[in-house]
């Protein structure tokens, strides 16, 4: 036999329609809508996993500065276990909008494109575009583009998949599909494009796949190794050659000097020596015999007669010629004074052949003799010997002595050079901070030599202009600078499972999927509980029944499936409804929303049971769970109880005295209070829920006012402008400033890009003292990274392992973007950068004398501003669905859960009315208090709600999402939040009124029971 | 070994100055097919003994065996089936189910039982067949009494419990009821355990326990009952 309680069923349902349908109606619109969603995005990723085959999708790119070698790529290829592919792009402005378009080649081989409408440009003036760019700034095919002033004609609209999602960088916080497009050109006309603004550009494919995301990074993280190897090995081959050449060259010059060195030297002292003898001649030859001997005794040392003695020696005289001077001295022929005179004539040598004699027997050399002979000489002309020399050379003495002097350095300069062992140093990176600070360090001291040609040329007897045009040559050498544009340097890296142009659609598909699956939950629990009170109240209501049926031997099992089955059934229904809608229905919708933010191909709606499971058992379990845990415990009570009606503990009996002192109507309404805390607890739990919904629908449009506000009131100039080259500007208004790029090493976060700013001291742009040694934070990095003064923060070099410990000296409000400003000093310090280094200009005024080719970017407040334009186009309908949800949440809480007090106290109010109560005063007895409620959780919600979203945003936004939008909610989406939620409780209280007027006096005379 | 053996039962309320003894050692046999009548006033603890009796109450003290198979020692899941398949209760108050017909409430008991009688026989018998399709807020106090009586046999239970069941009703009406009780007990051999505070309604009772202040005060074997059709008071 069937249990005849079964048939309560229908008329519980009959008796509670209004209730049922809307619930039911809520059920089937809100799990349709999630199921819906689900349906769309697991096919969006089902087409997305297919397509990373169908459409080639590059496993990550590469971008050089400049074109590698083929054996570079090969190398890396080889090592990594992939294939290259070409994808060089150029960028070019388009319109007067600050829109930038990135145009590549056609593509056939790699990240394949997909034609929504049109073709593919064929001649060189046609262009095929990205179809949300287009779709965004309204360009259909047919309509003509100007790029660098010529014309192309828009021959299609396409996808592609490495920009499903249009983020220009991958480090912009949000894609930009309004500014920022990718289009297409023939190969004939991107050839003809100007190439100033091109990239070079490499996608690659794993020769293998790999499995997984941790795969993929390991395989990525061979590939950084390889490249920095590789390109740290080709980097060093490539200053090493330029190093050895100068050095070779230098050289040369270094031995071409030495013979000069040599020949010039040579030269000169066969003039020295020339004038010295010379010199001598004419300095003896000045003198009178009496003063040589006189000086050579002097500088012997010996008397005038022992050199007599061993000149007369030295003649050589026979005995004969030896007799004969001893007889002339005996004879008195000639005095003793006359004997060497007579000596010398009687040896028949001449006079010189005495002199020469006289100085050997005098044991002096030559030279010294010569020496102290010109030096008499020259004192007798009242000059040096030296002067003596110069006179002869035909130069001053001061000249002629610092010539001497200026050769003893150089002889001692010339031992210590020797080009043969000059050797080229050999280069290495790892000693450099950066490949390009590689400089020529080849630094001979060339002043010396000059000062010696200089003192050489004064005295005018020898021409050092040969030497000086080597040396010449040598210093072009030493001045000549190290060519750093054959430097080979990754640009960009990203490999696919980091790239957010290809994956932003499958991630953020399945962050909303999760964001949607645990709102689903929370209005399903939400439902569950009101359920569950209504039922507890049914239990209530019916305390005596249950209490027979339970002394006639019905189980509290079968009781509590009793109660259980109509909300479980409901749930069910309305979730297979729901499912089925959001199979054919919905998806159009969601279908309709990718295609307004996503560049993604075509794809089919396929139902997958996990839309199934998400949107239909786990809500089914929810409900199950949480009526079955509340009504269980509400049949927990012994069968005695219930027929004594007694459901609560003792305890809990107790009246809660209320003072007299309160009018009767506020003590009554306090008795209504007390008597559905459950409903009013779950009311404002619902109301809270939906107060979220509603705020977190309403808050973005507010909050991307105000940061647009904000950016525009925080830019640091109306022009930021980034170089490529040094260019320099007349413009007054124009600072330069420094800025790199680096990253956050904070693993709790996601990767995020600081732009770090060198500042010119005393700058007018920012204008806040940062202080020695430390870095000013922008404001929004201090509030993401929660930093305070005097914390410190590592960060890394992008594409690389060095890192940079940094102090925070303050905070700086800039908004637009994740930034730390330090001195210049520190700046070119930390970097390692020369004094006149800069990268870009602040101005108030747009710079015309810059040439654009030497323009990277200018930035102005549209470009800070986008992420909030983007923000607002993409999310605008999915937040105004929130909203409505918001509302729908509203009216069925309030609606059904206010409907519940009133139907509580029917008989109460049959009863008021018996005794002579208007409806109008019954409703403000049994209505004004639920009216209260409403109200209070309405305002009480506002601040959990700012503890919630605030939450949100740091838990999940700040640390899944690279970039920084702050935290602001407007007070007007609270206000905004409050009337929803007062106008749909204003429709449901005449309702409510509408019903409390309708009960007859007649419930009063009822059976309890009845 | 009587049918029903009371052995021994107390109970009290409350604790201190609020203790009160509800049942102070009662004892009681009774055979199947009897009628018994607990009488007493209010706060005798008649109710109390018949709700211990009902296994939906526990003692203090003693145990209630039905058909030597004391109710003390049986765990929920053994009570509920125990009073299914023993037990009928009817109640001053009715506790019909408000939502439900006539036959839908009887077959409400009909559900319970293994061998349980034809419904429609038994309104008829209960003289509600006529108002089957009516629900209770449509039915007078006596018809309601009635399908409550009807619910609590219509799964032939050893046992009928009732709980002042002419409390609400009017004196027609309660002869009536009376009448219908007793002819149960004579048409379908249950024994009957009925609460009352009316004096008259013992002289129906096989056997009658008088109760004051929680202790059986007088226990009367009727040799001869007078039909409750002829009852007076």
């Amino acid at each position: 036999m069937k249990n005849p309680l079964n048939k309560r069923f229908t008329r519980e349902l009959k008796g509670d329609i209004g209730k049922y349908i809307a619930i039911f109606l809520f059920l089937v619109f809100f799990i349709g809508v999630m199921s819906g969603f689900l349906v769309t995005n697991n096919s969006v990723a089902k087409t997305f996993n297919e397509g990373l085959k169908k459409y080639k999708v590059e496993d990550g790119h590469i971008t050089f500065n400049i074109v590698p070698e083929d054996n570079i790529l090969n190398r890396i290829a080889t090592e990594n276990n992939l294939t290259f592919y070409e994808l060089f792009y150029k960028e070019e402005d388009i319109g007067n909008d600050n829109h930038t378009l990135r145009i590549y080649k056609n593509r056939d081989e790699i990240n394949l494109l997909v034609f929504h409408e049109g073709r593919a440009a064929q001649a060189a003036d046609e262009i095929a575009i990205d179809r949300m760019y287009a779709a965004n700034n309204k360009i259909s095919v047919g309509d003509r583009l100007t790029i660098r002033d010529k014309e192309y004609t828009v021959t299609g609209l396409s996808s592609v998949p490495d920009y499903a999602c249009l983020y220009e960088s991958n480090s912009d916080m949000m894609f930009d599909a309004i500014t920022f497009g990718v289009a297409f050109l023939s190969e004939e006309g991107y050839n003809a494009m100007s190439d100033a603004h091109e990239s070079y550009n490499y996608a690659w494919v794993y020769n293998t796949a790999y499995a997984d995301d941790t795969e993929a990074k390991n395989r990525s993280d061979d590939i950084i190794d390889s490249l920095e190897d590789t390109l740290k090995e080709y980097d060093e081959a490539q200053i090493q050659a330029q190093v050895n050449a100068l050095y070779d060259d230098a050289k040369g010059i270094a031995k071409t000097l030495e013979k000069q060195f040599d020949s010039a030297s040579s030269s000169i002292e066969r003039k020295i020596e020339k004038a010295a003898g010379n010199a001598a001649e004419k300095a003896i030859s000045s003198l009178s015999s009496d003063e040589i001997t006189e000086v050579i005794v002097s500088a012997s040392g010996k008397t005038k007669e022992e050199l007599s003695e061993q000149t007369m020696a030295l003649l050589g005289l026979t005995d004969e010629q030896k007799l004969q001077l001893q007889t002339m001295v005996l004879s008195g022929q000639i005095t003793p004074d006359q004997t060497l005179g007579a000596a010398l004539m009687l040896s028949g040598k001449s006079e010189s052949d005495l002199m020469q004699l006289f100085i050997k027997a005098s044991g002096l050399s030559m030279s010294k003799a010569s020496e102290a002979l010109m030096k008499k000489a020259a004192q007798n002309q009242g000059t040096s010997v030296d002067g003596l020399i110069a006179k002869q050379l035909g130069t001053s003495t001061s000249a002629y002595k610092a010539m001497i002097d200026a050769f003893e350095d150089a002889e001692n300069m010339l031992d210590d050079v020797d080009a043969d062992s000059m050797e080229a140093p050999v280069i290495d990176f790892d000693k450099l901070d950066s490949e390009k600070d590689y400089e020529n360090e080849m630094d001979f001291n060339l002043d010396d030599i000059y000062g010696i040609l200089d003192k050489v040329d004064a005295t005018k007897i020898y021409s050092t202009a040969e030497i000086r045009e080597t040396l010449a040559k040598l210093q072009t050498l030493m001045d000549t600078e190290i060519d750093d544009s054959s430097i080979l340097e990754v640009k960009n890296y990203i490999p696919r499972y980091l790239n957010k142009a290809v994956n932003f659609v499958i991630d953020d598909a399945s962050g909303d999927e999760a964001g949607a699956m645990l709102m689903l939950y929370i209005i399903i629990a939400v439902i569950a509980f009101m359920y569950a009170v209504t039922t507890s109240n049914t239990i209530t209501k019916e305390a005596g029944v249950i209490g027979t049926l339970r002394a006639s031997g019905f189980s509290r099992g079968e009781l509590t499936r009793h109660y259980m089955v109509l909300p479980v059934i409901i749930t069910l229904i309305g979730a297979l409804i729901g499912n089925v809608l959001g199979y054919f229905v919905f998806p159009s919708v969601f279908t309709k929303v990718y295609f307004l933010n996503y560049s993604i191909a075509p794809f089919e709606v396929f139902w997958t049971p996990k839309a199934f499971l998400l949107t239909t058992l786990i809500p089914l379990a929810i409900m199950i769970v949480i009526v079955f845990l509340v009504i269980s415990k509400k049949l927990r009570i012994r069968p005695l109880n219930f027929l004594r009606g007694e459901l609560k503990k003792k305890g809990k009996k107790k009246v809660v005295r209320l003072p007299a002192k309160i009018p009767f109507f506020g003590r009554f309404r306090t008795r209504i209070l007390f008597q559905n805390l459950s409903s009013y607890l779950v009311l404002f739990l619902g109301i809270f829920a939906a107060a979220i919904m509603a705020v977190f629908g309403s808050m973005f449009g507010p909050l991307i006012d105000d940061y647009t506000e904000l950016v525009q009131n925080t830019k640091i100039a109306e022009y930021q402008y980034v170089l490529m080259d040094k260019a320099e500007t007349e413009n007054a208004e124009a600072e330069k400033y420094c800025i790199t790029t680096l990253n956050t090493t904070d693993e709790k976060y996601v990767m995020d890009d600081i732009g770090v700013y060198g500042i010119n001291e005393n700058s007018k742009y920012i204008t806040k003292e940062i202080p020695a040694g430390t870095v000013l934070v922008s404001n929004g990095y201090m509030e993401k990274f929660g930093l305070e003064e005097g914390d410190t923060i590592t960060l890394k070099e992008p594409y690389g392992t060095k890192e940079y410990t940094l102090t925070v000296g303050g905070d700086y409000t800039y908004d637009a973007a994740l930034s730390i400003f330090m001195n210049r000093s520190d700046y070119l310090d930390a970097f390692d950068e020369d004094d006149d280094y800069f990268t870009g200009y602040f101005s108030h005024e747009k710079l015309d004398d810059i040439d654009p080719d030497d323009i990277a970017a200018v930035i102005t407040e549209t470009d800070l501003a986008k992420i909030a334009t983007q923000l607002g186009n993409s999310m605008g309908a999915m937040m105004s669905a929130f909203s409505g949800l918001g509302a729908v949440l509203f009216l069925l809480l309030m609606y059904i859960l206010t409907k519940q007090v009133i139907e509580k106290n029917t008989k109460s109010i049959a009863l008021t009315k018996i005794l002579g109560f208007t409806n109008g005063e019954i409703g403000k007895l049994y209505l004004l208090i639920t009216s209260l409620v409403v109200v209070a959780s309405l305002i009480l919600s506002i601040p959990l709600i700012d503890v919630a979203l605030r939450w949100m945003f740091h838990s999940y936004m700040y640390t899944e999402m690279s970039g920084y939008i702050p935290y602001i909610i407007d007070n007007s989406c609270y206000v905004r939040m409050v009337i929803l939620g007062i106008v749909c409780y204003a429709l449901v209280a005449v309702g409510m009124m509408v019903k409390l007027s309708k009960i007859p006096k007649g419930e009063a005379l009822k059976n309890q029971e009845l | 070994m009587s049918f029903v053996e009371i052995k021994g039962i107390k109970k009290h309320y409350g604790q201190g100055d609020s203790y009160v003894d509800a049942l102070s050692d009662v004892n009681m046999n009774i055979e199947k097919g009897q009628i018994v009548v607990l009488l007493g006033p209010s706060g005798s603890g008649k109710s109390t003994l018949l709700n211990i009796i009902g296994a939906i109450e526990d003692a203090d003290g003693g145990y209630v065996a039905i058909n030597g198979e004391k109710i003390e020692d049986m765990n929920e899941k053994k009570l509920t089936l125990y009073r299914r398949k023993h037990l009928g209760y009817v109640f001053q108050m009715y506790n019909l189910i408000p939502n439900l017909t006539v036959r839908e409430n009887i077959e409400v008991g009909a559900y319970l039982g293994k061998d349980s009688l034809d419904v429609d026989e038994l309104m008829k018998t209960l003289g509600i067949y006529e108002q089957r399709s009516k629900i209770p807020s449509q039915l007078s106090g006596g018809q309601q009494q009635r399908t409550s009586i009807g619910r609590a046999i219509v799964k032939n239970p050893d046992i009928l419990l009732c709980d002042e069941p002419t409390g609400a009703l009017d004196y027609g009406t309660s002869k009536e009821i009376l009448k219908l009780i007793e002819d149960i007990n004579k048409q379908y051999g249950s024994t009957v355990i009925m609460v009352t505070h009316n004096d008259a309604i013992k002289n129906m009772a096989d056997k009658v326990y008088k109760l004051r202040d929680g202790k059986i005060i007088k226990e009367i074997t009727n040799e001869t009952k007078i039909p409750a059709s002829e009852l007076e008071w």
